[in-house]
């Protein structure tokens, strides 16, 4: 089972965000449970940030849920965002399982909000 | 040694044996048979009446009156109770024939007192527990200890077991 | 889920340790043989890197110095002898036993794996290139001085993949520890969270490397997932402009706003991929920029197109599968019996011609599932080698073991279960019937021995001969100790042949001294117990001073066997039908004239019988005429007798199971008849004991 916590910040211009933080290792038997704890949150906030600074291992299930549920967030005019992913572990993994882009993929439909852009890693 | 009970209620399936109530532990039971023929296999202990054919599986049947050494008349009604047993690590299907199946019940762990010391002819470590349930004793059967061990009450004419001559190495 | 990536590296680092054994005795025969060094420094390698992937970490330390010795050998820095063959069986006894060990278990043998490693260190000179590395997870690349070269590898896992535990993090870090790498991971196919099932990989990847190691090293890190992707390593090089340009495309299709459709659309024409998308407004030049640059890095080296395919002719199942199946075609065969008898009762001439058909298609069914069981059993003998060679070490006697037959078939777990009689009977020749080379050569014989390993299928049996050309038995010996031990009598006549079975007699033992090998008590009666329980046969035959011959004959399956039905009383019985020989009568008239021994004539001969109903205590009347089976044993004839004889069966074999299994009966199991009765397999071995050695049995 994955370590958690929520709370909600105000965010400007408007509405809140739904900070959810993930602590310590995540692999794939936690992958499940992650899943369904993102889709709840959509349900109580249109706006999700998923910090992961306090993630010391992550393994490949878990990128590619957050591939996932940035797709979803952007065909369900929800918001999602990852925040503190310039942490050194974080980033070298993400380098070494390619999910790093110049821009975003063709099929998002904003393509400037996708999680994995350089540009966006780097405003954090 | 007597078992833990812990709280959860109990699901128990009742069955007769000698006019006495017996149970045992619901998730361990398969399903129950009757009127199924029972093939004796020659040589075999007293309380091994012999096999059946399960859907295509061959399952060993143990009398449970010789088991527990109980009163040896034979009754004209019998039932066959199916049970997964654990056999040192690997789970096989076991026959129990008893006289007749009751019912499922459940009982809450307040109505279940530990196994008596003395006073029963039964092995008490075959019992973990006794329960009423409608104002009727239940004696409630520890099924792995009932069937994994070999010995059992009855007299003793078993004949010795045939030794492998010592178990010692033909190993690499 | 952990458990099933550490059972997987397990059974392929068994394999690779078996292969390992095989090539370092094959080096000692031919230590200047290239192609065998690469093979045991490859086996060392993947060893290492992938022990460190799978958490391993002892492995992986341990193979990285015998890893460094190899690669010094491979690179002609230094020379195969026997003190490093040794030292190499040596450590690959030590790995399994690593590979064995329980997760938190602590390791019994460091003080010898750590002595291991001195002498392996005493072998490299001060000069060395190779340079010890602490951190497990970086294999070096490899010492070639070839230059560097670009790979594009595209690594596609299957939807399942993550499903036994593989970690893909561990291959894709290990990949881009290679050397310069870019990984990019096509997403495309990726489901948004709601409808993603996430312990499935939708992911697949293209990586650019840049390395000096070659593709085998490649391939090795992708070893224990290769089953469960599709993997293609392509060496890029420039010379095919139009190859280029597709490549470009695909870059872009990941990296930009174009879709494969796109590029098609735009390729129709003729202008160069990236000038043509910019006019098409598709992308933007900075993207085309980048693009050009890892393509700039693919246009400086050659092309070799090298995508080796990762088909095999052979599959990998687990065994669980196998039998699985053989269950199933099992229960098949019983229905189907249950289908011919119906049919035969109704007499509806179509649903007979329907039977007939399932019959004839249910026994192919069945024999191609028991085919795909069978192995090999030269897989059995070359393990022996390594024990022969142990063993004459030991004793310090010289002795080879030849094999003929190695491509004989068996059922696998037939062979399993041969394994330790085999080893212990070898042992025994080598033990007992090769004398020490002084003797040998007062004798006038060659002063190595030879123990010959011979398989040979023979009707539904194989046959396995262990021959050794040693001292012998001596009959006047065994004959003596058999008195001595009260087996037989001082009047007793008996031929030769029965003198040597009588070894098999529990308890017998002619070793004068106890070795430290066979030791005491280990008598060959286990050895038959182990046969017999294959539904085989053990036989000995010898010549005093030239040597001594045992033979097996054992079933070429255990699953489904062909037997006898027998009627006693209301229960049905079977016995093999490898072991019936005929069935004949017994009146009333013979029984009388044995006056009480259970004894009968069979044209000239006098064969004893064991009148089952008494032995199992069946109630009931005897019929006027009883059946006599006659049954051979490796050469003694026992006959039962049975109320009558029904015909043949194919007997699908069914375990009485544990409740049975340390009951004293002479039943070695149970199958299930057309109709639905159950009947019992008898143990004629078994039978035959108890009425030998009543006493012992």
């Amino acid at each position: 089972m994955v370590n958690y916590k929520e709370r909600v910040e105000e965010s400007e211009p408007d509405g809140k965000n739904l900070i959810i933080t993930f602590c310590g290792e995540i692999k794939i038997d936690d992958i499940k449970q992650i899943k369904d704890l993102l889709l709840e949150s959509f349900k109580i906030q249109d706006r999700v940030v998923l910090d992961v600074a306090d993630v010391t291992v992550g393994d490949f299930s878990f990128y590619q849920i957050l591939c996932s549920t940035n797709k979803y967030a952007q065909t369900n005019n929800k918001r999602f965002e990852l925040r503190n992913h310039l942490n050194p572990v974080f980033y070298e993994q993400t380098k070494t399982l390619g999910f790093i882009r110049q821009q975003g993929c063709a099929e998002a439909k904003n393509p400037t909000r996708c999680v994995w852009l350089d540009q966006n890693i780097l405003q954090t | 040694m007597s078992q833990q009970i812990d709280e959860t209620p109990h699901q128990l399936l009742t069955f007769i044996l000698c006019n006495e109530m017996f149970a045992l532990e619901i998730s361990s039971v398969r399903e129950v048979l009757d009127n199924v023929k029972i093939t004796s296999v020659p040589q075999s202990p007293e309380h091994l009446c012999g096999v059946i054919n399960l859907r295509g599986s061959v399952v060993p049947v143990i009398e449970m009156r010789k088991k527990f050494g109980l009163d040896n008349t034979t009754s004209d009604e019998s039932c066959i109770i199916i049970l997964e047993v654990e056999f040192d690590e690997e789970l096989a299907l076991v026959g129990a024939l008893t006289d007749s199946v009751c019912e499922v019940i459940d009982l809450p762990a307040s109505d279940i007192k530990p196994a008596p010391r003395i006073g029963t002819t039964l092995n008490t470590d075959y019992i973990y527990g006794m329960g009423s349930h409608n104002d009727q004793f239940i004696t409630l059967l520890n099924i792995n200890k009932i069937f994994s061990n070999t010995p059992h009450d009855s007299e003793s004419s078993c004949p010795p077991t045939n030794n492998e001559q010592g178990n010692t190495d033909v190993a690499p | 889920m952990q458990e099933l990536s550490q059972q997987a590296f397990r059974e392929e680092a068994d394999e690779l340790l078996r292969e390992l054994e095989d090539s370092l005795l094959e080096l000692e025969e031919q230590p200047e043989n290239m192609d065998v060094i690469g093979k045991v420094f490859r086996a060392m390698h993947t060893l290492k890197g992938s022990g460190a992937m799978f958490g391993f970490t002892e492995i992986a330390t341990f193979t990285h110095e015998v890893e460094t010795v190899f690669d010094l050998v491979r690179n002609n820095e230094l020379a195969v002898t026997k003190h490093l063959v040794d030292l190499s069986l040596q450590a690959r006894d030590y790995i399994t036993l690593l590979l064995n060990l329980e997760n938190d278990q602590k390791n019994p043998e460091q003080a010898t794996g750590e002595a291991l490693i001195e002498q392996f260190k005493k072998m490299y000179t001060p000069n060395a290139t190779a340079t010890v590395i602490k951190s497990t997870n970086t294999p070096p690349p490899s010492t070639n001085i070839g230059q560097l070269k670009t790979y594009r590898i595209q690594f596609k896992p299957h939807l399942d993949i993550l499903h036994n535990g593989t970690n893909i993090a561990s291959v894709l870090n290990e990949l881009s520890s290679l050397g310069t790498c870019h990984t990019v991971a096509h997403r495309a196919n990726l489901l948004p969270l709601d409808q993603v099932e996430p312990e499935n990989c939708y992911v697949c990847w293209d990586s650019i490397l840049t390395t000096s190691a070659d593709d085998d090293a490649i391939r090795d890190v992708f070893i224990f997932v290769e089953d469960n992707c599709d993997l293609s390593i392509t060496q890029l090089d420039t010379n095919n402009p139009d190859k280029d340009q597709h490549r470009l495309g695909n870059i872009l299709i990941e990296r930009g706003e174009v879709t494969q459709q796109d590029i098609d659309d735009v390729l129709a024409k003729s202008k160069k991929i990236g000038e043509l998308l910019v006019d098409a407004n598709l992308i933007n030049p900075d993207q085309v920029e980048s693009a050009l640059a890892e393509q700039q890095e693919v246009r400086k080296l050659k092309e070799k197109k090298h995508t080796k395919s990762n088909s095999s002719n052979s599959l990998r199942v687990p065994a669980e599968r196998l039998d699985e199946l053989v269950n199933l075609v099992g229960e098949m065969v019983t229905v189907q019996s249950r289908l011919s008898q119906t049919a035969k009762q109704y007499r509806i001439p179509e649903l007979q011609g329907i039977a007939e058909e399932v019959e004839r298609l249910t026994e192919e069914l069945r024999d191609n599932t028991l085919n795909i069981r069978m192995v090999q059993i030269g897989t059995t003998f070359s393990k022996f080698k390594r024990l022969v060679r142990d063993i004459s070490d030991n004793l310090n006697k010289q002795v080879e073991l030849l094999t003929v037959g190695a491509e004989t078939e068996l059922d696998k777990t037939v062979i399993d279960q041969l394994n330790d009689p085999l080893i212990h009977i070898i042992r025994n020749s080598m033990d007992h019937g090769i004398e020490m080379p002084k003797q040998r050569l007062a004798a006038g014989k060659p002063e190595r021995g030879s123990v010959t390993l011979r398989a040979e299928q023979s009707g539904d049996s194989v046959l396995i001969e262990i021959q050794d050309d040693g001292k012998g038995l001596d009959a006047k010996v065994i004959r003596e100790k058999a008195i001595n031990k009260g087996l037989i009598t001082k009047d007793e006549d008996l031929s030769d042949q029965e003198i040597f079975a009588l070894i098999f007699a529990p308890g017998f033992s002619t070793a004068q001294q106890v070795t430290g090998l066979s030791g005491r008590g280990v008598g060959m009666d286990v050895v038959k117990r182990a046969i017999e329980a294959l539904s085989g046969s053990i036989a000995l035959d010898s010549q005093l001073g030239k040597g001594t011959t045992v033979q097996l004959r054992i079933p070429l399956t255990l699953a489904i066997i062909e037997s006898l039905l027998v009627e006693i009383g209301e229960g049905h019985f079977v016995l093999p039908l490898s072991n019936v020989e005929e069935c004949i009568e017994l009146t009333g008239q013979a029984v009388q004239e044995a006056r009480g021994g259970h004894l009968v004539h069979v044209r000239g001969e006098l064969i004893p019988y064991i009148p089952l109903r008494q032995t199992f205590s069946i109630a009931g009347n005897l019929p006027e005429i009883q059946q006599v089976v006659i049954t051979n044993i490796n050469g003694q004839r026992l006959g039962f007798v049975v109320d009558s004889v029904i015909g043949e069966h194919q007997t699908v074999i069914k375990s009485l199971g544990p409740v049975y299994r340390d009951e004293p009966i002479s039943v070695s199991g149970a199958t299930i008849l057309g109709d639905g009765n159950v009947a019992l397999i008898l143990d004629i071995p078994q039978l035959m004991q108890q009425q030998q050695y009543p006493a012992i049995a």
